[in-house]
């Protein structure tokens, strides 16, 4: 069957109880399918105990439901059998949970370098800054160019700090910019040593083709459920084999060892031990559901067809006076952020918003970015989902118009 | 969009110490307020300026109107729900802070009288 947005945005309750909104705020969460819904709701009503360590029925039910949530995941990210997936609240939570883990176990320490880039958001950024003031070791950002990452920059950097470059952590697809960087390139760039990859996927779990060759030079890879159709609060990292055998857990409790005395304990193997205390299992249960109903809508078709919105969005902007797109002219996936001269952003976003259309404006996270740019955080952001049409931009473009009479 | 086009009071009182500036960390608007008092510690002058988005400058313009001839205690104590009625439009909760800058200014500013 034929990719059919309209169709599929039947499938979401939400859009049933607002039949007139036009949603496009998907970069900071996509709405969710019944299926996800019922999944959710199944899980409590059929399956709820918690797991691995009841010694009945349906606690086995529940962690046999836990651990098929774990291998849709893996399936669906195409990861191989020996690399594997750790479950967190979302990429937030992830990326905090890489930094610890690796600054507590030594990869990182006083006098080393993590590169990052100045197109991170927030959560890419607090984390290592965190962990810098308290391990002693720098943080620095890779610049960005006319046309994305500045690669020239990348190599002054290695040239400037050789062998104290332990960890590269980049995103994946911009929240502002809808960028999409070439992480196989990023760690290409590291000829004579190989330092621990990292990538935010927090906007590109529902927005990129994964293949086995993706994972190769990659270390940890975040992500969260709800930007991909599935529930708020759930999410995790991917983590390479070899990392997953030399890191120890920072954070422990219930669930994780194998014997606890007064004075000391014993922690399980695997990647259960990054895993403590009661998981969310319904959110990984919706996740799952969600990645499922991608798959059988087939994630190519939902990528085409938010890459044919985003250019049908960029011819139709021009019409706009004094609009301005923010970004690179070649790379735009699921995000187009822009500014209108003589009009706050938040404005242009409160204005949309009485028009139904939701929309983002300000700094979408990404202070420096915003910073880098010159836009002085006045950003609007329209960001697209697999429901949206070209309809819905229509209906931006035609509030926008009102928009700027009224202004001018 | 008169307020916003036109704002009231809008510039510098350059002979006061009672002044603050506040901004909005989400967006960078920025808001600088100036007050002016007599003897009885009545407003008689109030200045402003500062970057912000349409509902911001308007809340402000309005609310510097409203807070002449107030005194030190109604400006500290001054209710922000007379702000929104004044301003009269509905807004989603994300924008209350927006009308609530300048208010904020002012009674940072307020407070700094002795």
């Amino acid at each position: 069957m034929s990719f059919n947005p309209r169709l599929l945005k039947q499938e979401f309750p939400i859009f049933s109880k607002y039949p007139n909104l036009v949603y496009l705020d998907n970069a900071a969460t996509t709405q969710k399918p019944q299926c996800v819904v019922n999944a959710i709701s199944q899980f409590y009503s059929e399956f709820n105990a918690n797991i691995h360590r009841g010694a009945h029925r349906l606690g086995d039910l529940a962690t046999q439901k836990w651990e098929e949530s774990r291998s849709v995941v893996k399936k669906f990210l195409c990861v191989r059998d020996a690399d594997d997936i750790v479950f967190t609240s979302g990429t937030t939570e992830s990326l905090n949970k890489i930094a610890r883990i690796l600054a507590f176990n030594g990869l990182i320490k006083s006098g080393d370098v993590v590169l990052l880039t100045k197109m991170e958001h927030h959560s890419n950024i607090l984390p290592w800054l965190i962990m810098s003031r308290q391990f002693g070791f720098i943080v620095d950002y890779i610049n960005i160019s006319q046309n994305g990452l500045d690669f020239e920059d990348l190599e002054s950097k290695i040239s400037k700090y050789g062998r104290r470059i332990k960890a590269v952590s980049v995103v994946h697809i911009s929240n502002v910019l809808g960028s999409v960087n070439n992480i196989r390139r990023v760690s290409r760039v590291f000829e004579r040593f190989h330092p621990i990859i990292i990538v935010d996927g927090a906007q590109s779990l529902a927005r990129f083709q994964f293949t086995q060759n993706f994972w190769k030079d990659i270390d940890f890879y975040a992500f969260s459920g709800h930007k991909a159709y599935g529930p708020t609060g759930v999410g995790g990292f991917f983590i390479s084999n070899r990392m997953l055998a030399r890191l120890k857990p920072v954070d422990v409790g219930g669930g994780i060892v194998k014997s606890v005395s007064l004075s000391g304990f014993t922690l399980i193997d695997g990647v259960e031990k990054f895993e403590p205390g009661t998981p969310n299992l319904a959110g990984a249960v919706g996740l799952a559901e969600a990645l499922v109903w991608l798959e059988t809508i087939d994630v190519t078709s939902v990528i085409e067809h938010e890459q044919s919105l985003i250019s049908y969005t960029f011819s139709k902007l021009q019409e706009i006076p004094n609009l301005y797109i923010v970004g690179f002219p070649e790379s735009h996936l699921g995000v187009i952020s822009f500014t209108i001269e003589g009009i706050h952003a938040h404005d242009i976003v409160g204005f949309l918003n009485e028009n139904n259309v939701a929309t983002r404006g300000g700094y979408h996270c990404a202070e420096p970015l915003h910073n880098a740019l010159g836009t002085g955080g006045q950003t609007a952001r329209l960001s697209f989902g697999l429901y949206n049409t070209t309809e819905d931009v229509d209906a931006v473009v035609i509030a926008l118009h009102k928009l700027v009479k009224i202004f001018s | 969009m008169e307020h916003y086009k036109k704002p009231h009071n809008y510039g510098v009182l350059k002979n006061t110490n009672y002044f603050t500036t506040k901004r909005n960390f989400s967006c960078g608007d920025e808001v600088t307020v100036f007050l002016k008092l007599d003897k009885d510690n009545r407003l008689i002058d109030i200045k402003w300026n500062g970057r912000g988005c349409a509902i911001s400058t308007a809340a402000m313009s309005i609310l510097s109107d409203m807070l002449i001839g107030l005194s030190k205690k109604d400006i500290v104590d001054f209710d922000k729900e007379l702000l929104f009625k004044q301003l009269g439009i509905p807004l989603t909760s994300a924008r209350d802070k927006c009308v609530l800058i300048g208010l904020e200014a002012v009674k940072e500013a307020a407070n700094k009288i002795i």
